[in-house]
């Protein structure tokens, strides 16, 4: 393009353009967010807005689109839903004064993971921006969510390659993920476990000082010791990458960031991305939806900040016994004390989110109605405490100690903002009555100014004597004199004509503009001094954002305990023992999710587990008769009870368990290009190799998706190793030739769901019994599902003949049936794998050997066939 | 629970013999919807349920579903509950003496049976399978195992679909409903150990969780506010043991709807016990004016008779002296030492404590209650000492008032759990008004600056003035013509009125129902407008504040309800700022004016808010008051 023909506009344009290469550009023109070349014809792709395009004097078509700067919001949130990043370039200067051109410059630049405004939040959950740095053998992590102003950091280790790291961004769910160049391989696992966009992180000037030192300076202090971070240099990088981040794409937001904390993965259980998917615990299996997860059935929090919360402390259930009776201390106090409880949660109603209110409180986006909210929210602050005078539980009271009150501020707010302020900022009819002199005197202007206008009405009558004559106003001529057509001829000279209408004539007169003239000045001066006053009033109460912060998180603890204390009345939940035992023992226990859902009752069943006499429990029976609710079930209540709740059922004792393994259904990974089986076998792997004495495990069958014997066997082999291990399993299964375990292991119970046939239909009872199966129903199911009964009475027969043939080489005694099964098994890995002397054979070279040598071959290779007869020994 | 140790015998239900069935008087058991509702869950109770779930649909007249985690049944005892005169409760005449348990006749399930379209699925812990049955007209249709847990669900459909008659006799939906909900809300109150859940068309109306503490389901049942006016009642006599909730004086209602007794964990009306309660209050309360109460009774069931009515709503004890005398002394104990009810706080202020009264109030209030030592009417007398029959007007008028507004929140109130039909006139205990024809009608005078007293053909009127004139002056805005529009009356010089935004908002919103109203209001400038005219029926010097008061009034309403205030609360609301207030004196010929510009309205009862306008004393029962009939 030749340069000397461009505009300077569109020099100014593609100066700023060469900074952000890789992001949509929005430039204000007028009273447009205009867009151009690719970024227009993204834009208007993803935006559905209309492509036009503009000539550059000599140079080519440029397409183009653009968007009204008022709603400019709504369109940045749907590109960033869409994973793009979106720079905002505003007029930096008053177009009326600029000599060529105006100023302009990016001052904002929008991603997933820093958006701020309202709009394009989720209430109900945290936006996190993570950043992940490496070192030998440890990664960093950094995670912020600017709109709450959380920040913290841990470090993971790298033992397990990245499983645990991706584990960890996965319970995360962040909107948007940092990476170094060096680090880029993580990229696509990431994208893979997550629906974060995935930003490649720019380190901008090539002087940045050392992490340490960059942090130092943020958060104005002489040491991170106050952080806990110290020594964590891995973590502290990822910090500064966040930091730095946050400086290019949205300055304002750093100053909500005022503090850091240190955390570990290892204080919680844990629980992979596996595990949480299969538990459903904030999402169905079906589909994004919340609905029908444990998540929707607890939830009943009151306030956006316990929402957030409790999805917290779902996705990070607890270890340590003592914290977790403090929350049940109190969930229960809760539970008891009705009235206080319904107290509290009256009052909790009127809590706005104070979190992101500070968030823009402190970054002065915050409305004026937003800082109504807020005073109007922590006026609550006093009542919830008194609700909760007397506590007697731990929490409660730790908590209701830091409910402070700012009076300070909400006076402030009260005496300086009227109670229904408008949305706009700049217009006025925010700053009450009395708070300034100055203001007070300017609107008094304004009001003397147009009783004078009501009051010409009565003079000009007198006047003129034109008895009708009216005084009014309009927006387009403002205040005007109106005289009918039958009095016209009483218009006094210094009537100037303005407009004509059907009957009547409209008049000003130079006094009368004078005077408007007056007022529409000391309106304009009015609004101009209330933005001030406004922003002053936000910058006072941005200073309290460390307490307000105390006291939201507060509130929002307070909110979920008496959520979970509301949900155990409501449902009939009941306190588990939580302690340090190895059992898990439960007694008409039910399916939280399932239950609420469920037209008819739900069916309760017992569970005994622990890590010695009854520790792997196999479960038989048909499919579709509950087996996969039972296993769920049980790892859910041990889920609830680790985070504090109670949980459905009439009694329950849990030893806390530091994991949960699951390993369910043939859920098909087909869009990670791995099959059923794969995935099956790498899940399996997995907790094989980290499954700990403490740990539960939920198998839901094991060896589908491969033949029945492969299926068997290493079902039979996965068993004996959990035997091993001792961990607390459940294990459903269709191989109903288990069952032999219980003979053979100690810890292995059998159990079966019951079924009754009655007639011509199977009653599904649902009650899981102590006792192995001996009846595979799949044929009575698959007449259910409507197979013709040709192809049943077929089967039946088949099913008999197959039957019968295992059994006439069993033997009565159980033992010998085992062996005859297993040489079975073995015969048939035998026949895949050639023997080794048939290999031997092979590779024999005849044509080189001698006779005797060939005979002493031949004696060796039937020494070898009868003495070991079978390969391996 | 008796019934659950009978069950170990072989047989659990036993056919009662014929003399012992005809000693038994039926009666009709299944009149409405709550009385099929009231007998499956007395049922539930006395199978050891914990838990039981109350489903309806329409009103009870579609579906009708109990469900309870009971003892169940077996699948014999299943089919056999369905027979007449059968039940687990008693075997034979002499255990009447001894019923503990609720229900009794064996009438229940077979009359419920043979009326509707019946389901039963129920599970015995003796069997692996549950049973369900299902019934039509009385005969059972189809009988099949199932899987379910332990405890039985009764699902009722189309109730009276064979009994046409019956079913014309039913009231609407919602009607029916408040029967049920009151009726649930009643077992929940006497049931703490037994949680209670009572859904209609699938939306929960009310949840009482079983915390074993009475004053939880007081809460669930009857709202927190209630809840947290009431101290506790304790007491004990040979023979009745009381215990329960009455509320402080301070909490009263114009009657008795809020005074629930249970005798035995059973719902009853009692005027023993009524009476017992009138007369602790004595003094302490304005005339016309009830405590809330629920109260529990304990006595030995030799000393009560609960067959006396088929409903079993009423019973009668043989130690009346006694139940009198405990009620009285519990509840005279609990509001003289001002008990607080137990909060979480140890450190709080009793609730409890009655205010001081103080001599001189006391002095007058004795005056006032004369108690009737008769137990058969309820009512007391009061004598005509006027300045405390004006106090005790005013303060229950207040009381009207507030009610009234809250009427539209409290009545469907999940606490309340007793959805009312929306009524917006508070129930009178007078005679209604209608029953006295308005002839012959002549003022008498002013009553405190407040009431316009006249008789009529059928006896005496006291009107009051401010919605009398409220009322006069809506029926005239109503009517607004070009007539009215030329009676605005000008003012000298026009007033700038400056408001802010959200007043500016209302007032744009509903311009033309002030200009009809009588205001000649114009926008002039930014949140300012110019007032040119007002209605002919004010002074020019209270034009302003007047409007003042209606556009503040206006914003609040506006404000509650989220949306355009409506064309005719505006008007509404100017007629109640422009009326004579309560306290104004009037003249004779201002108040027949008055009175003949009232007696010309449509509706000259109740006033644009709802509010009674006359309240009258028919001459009959004037007389019955001086014992002259």
């Amino acid at each position: 393009m030749d340069a000397k023909k461009i505009t300077p506009l569109v020099a100014q344009y593609k100066a700023i353009k060469e900074q952000y290469p890789d992001v949509i550009l929005m430039f204000r023109l007028g009273d447009f967010y205009e867009m151009f070349g690719d970024d227009a014809v993204t834009a208007s792709r993803e935006l559905e807005i209309v492509l036009t395009s503009r000539s550059q004097g000599y140079a080519a078509d440029v397409p183009m689109c653009g968007v009204p700067y008022h709603a400019v919001d709504k369109y940045v949130a749907k590109l960033i839903s869409r994973g793009y990043r979106v720079a905002i370039c505003d007029q930096l200067e008053d177009p009326k004064k600029a000599k060529k051109i105006v100023k302009r410059g990016v001052t904002r630049v929008v991603t997933p993971g820093t958006v701020l405004e309202d709009g394009m939040l989720d209430a109900k959950s945290n936006n996190y921006l993570v950043a992940v740095t490496s070192e030998p053998e440890l990664y960093g992590l950094a995670v912020v969510d600017i709109s709450t102003g959380e920040f913290a950091v841990t470090e993971i280790s790298q033992k397990n390659g990245s499983r645990e790291l991706l584990d960890e961004i996965s319970r995360l769910a962040p909107a948007e993920v940092l990476l170094r160049e060096l680090d880029w391989d993580l990229e696509a696992p990431i994208r893979a476990n997550t629906t974060a966009v995935v930003t490649k992180y720019e380190c901008d000037s090539f002087y940045r000082k050392p992490a340490k030192d960059f942090l130092l300076e943020h958060f104005h202090t002489e040491s991170l010791r106050g952080f806990g971070a110290e020594q964590m240099t891995a973590a502290l990088e990822a910090a500064a990458m966040v930091i730095d981040y946050l400086r290019q794409t949205n300055q304002n937001a750093l100053a909500s960031i005022s503090s850091m904390s240190t955390y570990s993965t290892s204080g919680f259980m844990i629980l992979d991305s596996a595990a949480r998917r299969h538990l459903e615990l904030t999402q169905s299996l079906s589909g994004t939806t919340k609905g029908a997860s444990l998540l929707s059935v607890i939830d009943q929090t009151k306030t956006a900040m316990g929402a957030r919360l409790l999805r917290k402390w779902l996705d990070q259930p607890l270890l340590d016994v003592e914290a977790i009776n403090r929350r049940l201390d109190a969930v229960e106090e809760l539970y008891t004390n009705v009235l206080s409880r319904k107290d509290v949660r009256d009052q909790l109603g009127g809590v706005q989110d104070l979190e992101r209110l500070m968030s823009r409180i402190v970054a002065e986006t915050a409305t004026p109605r937003d800082l109504v909210a807020f005073a109007q929210s922590l006026k609550k602050v006093p009542s919830i405490a008194r609700s909760l005078e007397g506590s007697r539980s731990e929490r409660l009271h730790t908590l209701r100690e830091a409910l402070d009150y700012l009076e300070s501020i909400v006076e402030l707010i009260e005496r300086a903002i009227v109670n229904d302020p408008p949305a706009a900022v700049r217009d006025g009819g925010i700053i009450a009555q009395g708070y300034n002199s100055e203001l007070d005197e300017l609107r008094r202007a304004s009001i003397d100014g147009k009783s004078w206008v009501a009051a010409l009405e009565t003079r000009e009558r007198e006047r003129t004597g034109i008895k009708n004559l009216k005084v009014s106003y309009n927006t387009v001529f403002g205040y005007y004199i109106e005289v009918t057509k039958p009095n016209l001829h009483l218009v006094p000279d210094e009537y100037i004509r303005k407009q004509t209408t059907t009957n009547a004539e409209r008049f000003i007169t130079p006094a009368l503009k004078e005077i408007e003239a007056k007022i529409l000045h000391a309106d304009e001066l009015a609004a101009e001094l209330e933005y001030q006053l406004f922003c002053e009033v936000r910058s006072k109460v941005a200073e309290e954002a460390r307490k307000v912060g105390k006291i939201a998180r507060a509130l929002a603890e307070i909110d979920v305990l008496s959520s979970l204390a509301e949900v155990a009345a409501l449902r009939g939940y009941c306190r588990p023992v939580v302690n340090e035992s190895e059992e898990i023992r439960i007694k008409n226990g039910r399916h939280p999710v399932v239950e609420a859902y469920l037209q008819e009752r739900f069916v309760p069943n017992d569970t005994y587990v622990n890590c010695d006499s009854d520790q792997l429990l196999i479960i038989t029976g048909p499919n579709m008769a509950g087996k996969s609710t039972y296993l769920r079930q049980v790892a859910l209540i041990t889920l609830l009870a680790q985070i504090g709740s109670f949980v459905p059922a009439d009694e329950a004792t849990i030893g806390v368990v530091d994991r949960i393994f699951t390993r369910v259904g043939a859920h098909d990974e087909l869009a990670s290009g791995q099959s059923t089986f794969m995935v099956e076998m790498n899940e399996t792997a997995n907790i094989l190799n980290n499954a700990t004495r403490r740990s539960l495990i939920v198998l839901d069958e094991i060896g589908r998706g491969t033949s029945t014997y492969d299926g068997l066997s290493i079902a039979w082999a996965v068993a004996e190793e959990i035997n091993k291990i001792s961990a607390r399993t459940l294990f459903a299964t269709h191989y109903h030739h288990l069952n032999e375990l219980e003979k053979e292991l100690r810890g292995v119970k059998n159990y079966r769901v019951t079924v009754r046939e009655e007639k011509d239909r199977i009653v599904w009872l649902r009650k899981i019994v102590p006792g192995g199966t001996d009846k595979s129903y799949g044929i009575e199911v698959a007449r259910l599902a409507g197979i013709p009964q040709s192809t049943i009475e077929r089967a039946r027969e088949i099913l008999k003949e197959l039957e019968s043939d295992r059994t006439s080489r069993g033997l009565v005694d159980g033992r010998t049936k085992i062996k005859v099964r297993e040489e079975t098994l073995q015969l048939t890995l035998f026949s895949l794998d050639k023997h080794p002397v048939i290999e031997e054979l092979e590779n024999l070279d005849i044509t080189t050997m001698s006779p005797i040598e060939a005979l002493n071959k031949l004696y060796e290779l039937q020494k070898k066939l009868s003495k070991d007869g079978l390969p391996g020994r | 629970m008796q019934s659950k140790s009978e069950t170990s015998d072989a047989s659990r239900i036993i056919i009662l013999d014929e003399h012992t069935a005809n000693r038994i008087a039926a009666g009709e058991v299944v009149e409405r919807p709550v009385s099929v509702v009231k007998e499956l869950v007395e049922n539930s109770l006395d199978a050891g349920a914990t838990q039981i779930t109350v489903s309806i649909e329409q009103g009870g007249k579609e579906l009708i579903k109990v469900t309870d985690n009971g003892c169940g049944m077996t699948r014999e005892d299943a089919i056999l509950s369905l027979q007449r005169h059968a039940t687990s409760k008693i075997r034979s005449a002499s255990d009447l003496k001894a019923i503990r348990t609720l229900g009794f006749r064996g009438e229940a399930l077979p009359s419920i049976a043979s009326i509707s379209i019946l389901e039963m699925i129920t599970k015995h812990e003796s069997q692996p399978a549950g049973t369900r049955l299902e019934v039509e007209a009385g005969s059972i249709t189809n009988l099949e195992s199932v899987g379910a847990p332990q405890g039985t669900t009764i699902i009722v459909r189309k109730l009276f679909f064979n009994t046409p008659a019956r079913l014309k006799f039913l009231k609407s939906a919602q009607t029916e409903f408040s029967h049920i909900a009151e009726y649930v809300g009643w077992f929940a109150l006497a049931w703490p150990t037994v949680s209670f859940r009572l859904l209609h068309g699938g939306r929960e109306v009310l949840s009482s969780p079983a915390t074993g503490q009475r004053l939880n389901s007081i809460v669930e049942v009857l709202g927190k506010d209630i809840a947290k006016q009431l101290v506790e009642v304790h007491y004990e006599l040979p023979g009745v043991r009381v215990e329960g909730f009455v509320s402080c004086p301070s909490l009263t209602r114009i009657n008795r709807r809020d005074q629930i007794f249970f005798v035995n964990g059973r719902p009853i009306r009692n005027k023993i016990i009524a009476h017992a309660l009138d007369y602790a209050y004595r003094g302490l309360l304005p005339s016309g004016r009830y405590p809330v109460a629920v109260l529990f009774l304990e006595v030995p069931p030799e000393l009560v008779d609960v067959n006396v009515h088929p409903a079993k709503s009423e019973v009668k004890f043989s130690n009346e002296q006694e139940v009198h005398s405990a009620v009285y002394r519990s509840v005279n104990m609990a509001l003289t030492t001002g008990a607080a009810i137990p909060t979480i706080s140890e450190h709080a202020e009793p609730l409890g404590k009655p205010a001081p009264i103080s001599s001189e109030q006391a002095d007058i209030t004795s005056k006032l209650f004369v108690p009737w030592p008769d137990a058969a009417t309820q009512q007391h007398i009061q004598p005509m000492n006027l300045s405390a029959f004006q106090e005790a007007l005013r303060r229950r008028r207040e009381q009207a008032l507030s009610e009234i507004s809250d009427v539209g929140e409290d009545s469907w109130q999940k606490g309340s759990g007793v959805p009312v039909e929306e009524s917006p006139v508070p129930e009178a205990d007078f005679i209604a008004p209608r029953t006295v024809a308005l002839t012959g009608v002549r003022v008498i005078g002013q009553a405190r600056n407040m009431y316009v007293l006249a008789e009529c053909d059928d006896g005496l009127l006291v009107i009051d003035q401010h919605v009398a004139h409220e009322r006069i002056l809506y029926d005239q805005l109503l009517r607004f013509d070009a007539e009215s529009r030329s009676a605005i009356q000008r003012l000298l010089t026009p007033i700038t009125i400056s408001l802010s935004a959200s007043e500016s908002t209302v007032v744009r919103q509903r311009l033309d129902m002030l200009n009809q109203a009588g205001f000649d209001l114009e926008e002039f400038g930014r949140d300012t407008f110019i007032l040119r005219g007002a209605p002919p029926q004010l002074k020019p010097s209270q034009a302003e504040a007047i409007l003042r008061d209606i556009i503040a009034e206006l914003v609040e309403l506006s404000v509650e309800r989220h949306l355009i205030v409506r064309s005719d609360q505006v008007l509404i609301t100017t007629a109640c700022k422009m009326a004579i207030k309560a306290g104004e004196k009037l003249d004779d010929r201002e108040m027949k004016q008055l009175v003949e510009d009232l007696l010309k309205c449509e509706n000259p009862f109740v006033c644009p808010h709802g509010r009674p306008i006359i309240v009258s004393l028919s001459n009959w029962e004037l007389d019955r008051k001086f014992k002259r009939t």
